[in-house]
């Protein structure tokens, strides 16, 4: 017979069975049921309700499964909240900050990384995009100061600092004073990565405004590279490598933090003390005058011609050597002399328009600008809160469907296991 | 007020429930625990969780009769499971003897031994072909409501019930 054979019909097929089973029905006992009638009557009240063994267990409370799925899920969604809230919280605090980048430098002086919101409104109330990544624009008007850098050295320790020591000051958003710190009197390499943030359209300005830059301070630039976008979207990029006289770095800086028609996305200044390799290089250097000195005093002496030859060789092995030292010296105090400034500009995103606020009263555009930030603030909230509740919401699913199924596997074991 | 009456109805039908419901699911409680007092305690305890969780209940996927039972098989299948971890603590399910049991109506002695050949028949049976046959004859439930109990489909569970009552046929009638 195959299966599909023994399906039967629901009922009337199996009268004789039903009627055999009848005669050997199992009844509950008088009392147990009295009991349970008595218990049902109290609707399972506490009272005597517990009949000992599996009965007496405490029933558990509808929805409680359902607490115990949603606990970790709302636990990590409220973690997630948290987390953002802390991180947007850290960045309002910043701009009080305004100038302060000081009593660092000997604590981590090596990796120094400061965040801080921009605080330049223009001066000459040009318009401005502001960057997504930078949210506030206070009405305070920043003058450029040189002396910022010198501020940094002082605090920042050069003790700390070995002859090789380098240090990197990421300033993303920051007020284009800060500057990686200058040991007095040490000899170091500078140089700075500057990123810079555009609409699309003015990815061709602001590539001008830089190269304005670097014939204002006399620099020069080594490599560059213009791809102007098609769409409005993005897609607008271009990148300078540009070299400046050490003296004009932090001029340089400061202007192409405050160009026109970009905002500041990040800025990164570093230095490199090579003040060791240098002395060594100049210990060389002066050794191998010495030895050419001393030659020459031997060759003056000499008195045959075989000496004279040995000397002559020398000297120009001396000499030969004198000239590389002075090449190398030479090289290293060019990349002294001279700091390597690496731009890129990225165009796309909405940039938000800044308001500069010129009175603390209620104005219109200010609410909307609030507004604004509240929603880009809130959305961006809510979306990392997503991003990790979401996660976390599978696997608390993936779990307890695991051990749901676990459980009836364990029953059904535990059944098939009763024979 | 309106939740007073709601809550009120909502007894109602669960005490109609009950009383319907108690002797079958005690009855199909004990066919799988074959131990009387584990079976009280169980049917107890199924309908103290059915009353806890009544606003659980969803129409659409089953009779209240099927739910119950879905209840009781799970806290069946719980106590089987807590009893082979307490092995050694609990005695052997004891086998249910025909003299200590409750039965309506008076017995002759052939009447007696048909019904001794049909105990053995089912205890000849696997247990879960004895609880198909108590789901089907105690508890009456439809080939679509032991499905619904069991998590098979509804014609997977017409075979396995023909074929349990089939195989209880040819055991009741074997030669002894």
């Amino acid at each position: 017979m195959r299966p599909s054979d023994e399906i039967p019909f629901e009922q009337g097929d199996y009268s004789d069975v039903a009627l055999m089973l009848a005669s050997v029905r199992e009844w509950p006992a008088e009392e147990f049921a009295r009991e349970l009638d008595a218990r049902v009557q109290r609707r399972f009240g506490r009272q005597g309700g517990a009949a000992g063994g599996a009965a007496g267990r405490r029933p558990r409370r509808p929805g409680r499964m359902l607490r115990w799925v949603l606990g970790p899920a709302s636990a990590a969604v409220a973690a997630g909240v948290a987390a953002v809230i802390v991180l947007s919280a850290q960045g309002p605090a910043s701009p009080s900050r305004n100038g302060a980048l000081t009593g660092h430098g000997s604590s981590q002086p090596s990796q120094l990384v400061l965040h801080a919101h921009a605080n330049r409104a223009p001066a000459g109330s040009k318009p401005r995009f502001q960057g997504l990544g930078a949210p506030v624009v206070t009405p305070a008007v920043h003058a450029p100061s040189k002396s910022a850098g010198a501020s940094l050295s002082s605090n920042s320790g050069a003790s700390s600092l070995g002859a090789s020591g380098t240090s990197s000051f990421n300033t993303a958003g920051v007020n284009a004073t800060s500057a990686a710190p200058v040991i007095p009197g040490a000899k170091q390499i500078q140089s700075a990565q500057i990123s810079l943030a555009t609409p699309n359209q003015h990815v061709d300005q602001v590539a001008l405004e830089v190269i304005g830059v670097v014939s204002l301070e006399h620099g020069t630039v080594q490599s560059s590279q213009i791809t102007s976008g098609t769409s409005s979207s993005g897609g607008g990029y271009a990148s300078f490598l540009l070299s400046f006289p050490t003296t004009n770095l932090q001029d340089a800086l400061n202007r192409l933090s405050r160009l026109q028609f970009a905002a500041l996305s990040s800025r990164t200044d570093g230095s490199q003390n090579v003040s060791g390799a240098y002395n060594a290089d100049e210990r060389q250097l002066t050794n191998a005058k010495d030895l050419r000195l001393a030659l020459l005093k031997q060759l003056a002496a000499a008195t045959t011609q075989q000496q004279i030859d040995s000397i002559d060789a020398q000297l120009k092995l001396a000499t030969a050597q004198i000239a590389h030292w002075q090449a190398v010296l030479a090289a290293l105090q060019h990349r002294i002399s001279y700091s390597n400034v690496s731009v890129q500009i990225n165009a796309g995103g909405l940039p938000i328009l800044p308001v500069v606020h010129n009175s603390s009263f209620f104005t219109l555009g200010r609410a909307s600008h609030d507004a604004l930030r509240v929603l880009v603030v809130s959305a961006g909230v809510a979306l990392i809160a997503l991003a990790v509740a979401l996660p976390v919401a599978l696997l608390v699913a993936l779990l307890m469907w695991l051990w749901v199924w676990r459980r009836q596997r364990r029953r059904e074991h535990a059944l098939d296991s009763a024979a | 007020m309106a939740d007073r009456e709601q809550k009120g109805a909502g007894w109602e039908r669960f005490e109609a429930l009950y009383r319907s419901s108690r002797d079958d699911l005690y009855a199909y409680v004990l066919t799988l625990l074959r131990d009387r007092s584990a079976a009280e305690d169980v049917t107890a305890l199924a309908f103290e969780r059915a009353y806890a969780r009544q606003r659980s209940f969803d129409r659409r996927r089953g009779e209240e009769r099927a739910w119950l039972f879905g209840i009781a098989r799970n806290a069946a299948l719980d106590e089987l499971r807590r009893r082979r971890r307490s092995a050694s603590l609990v005695a052997e399910p004891q086998e249910l003897e025909g003299d200590t049991l409750a039965q309506p109506g008076s017995d002759d002695e052939e009447l007696a031994q048909r019904r001794e050949a049909v105990r053995e028949a089912l205890g000849a049976l696997s247990p879960r072909e004895r609880e198909l046959i108590a789901l089907k004859f105690h508890a009456g439930l439809t080939n679509a409501e032991l499905a619904n109990v069991l998590g098979v489909s509804e014609s997977n569970a017409g075979t396995l019930v023909h074929r349990a009552v089939q195989k209880l046929r040819r055991a009741v009638n074997a030669p002894v």
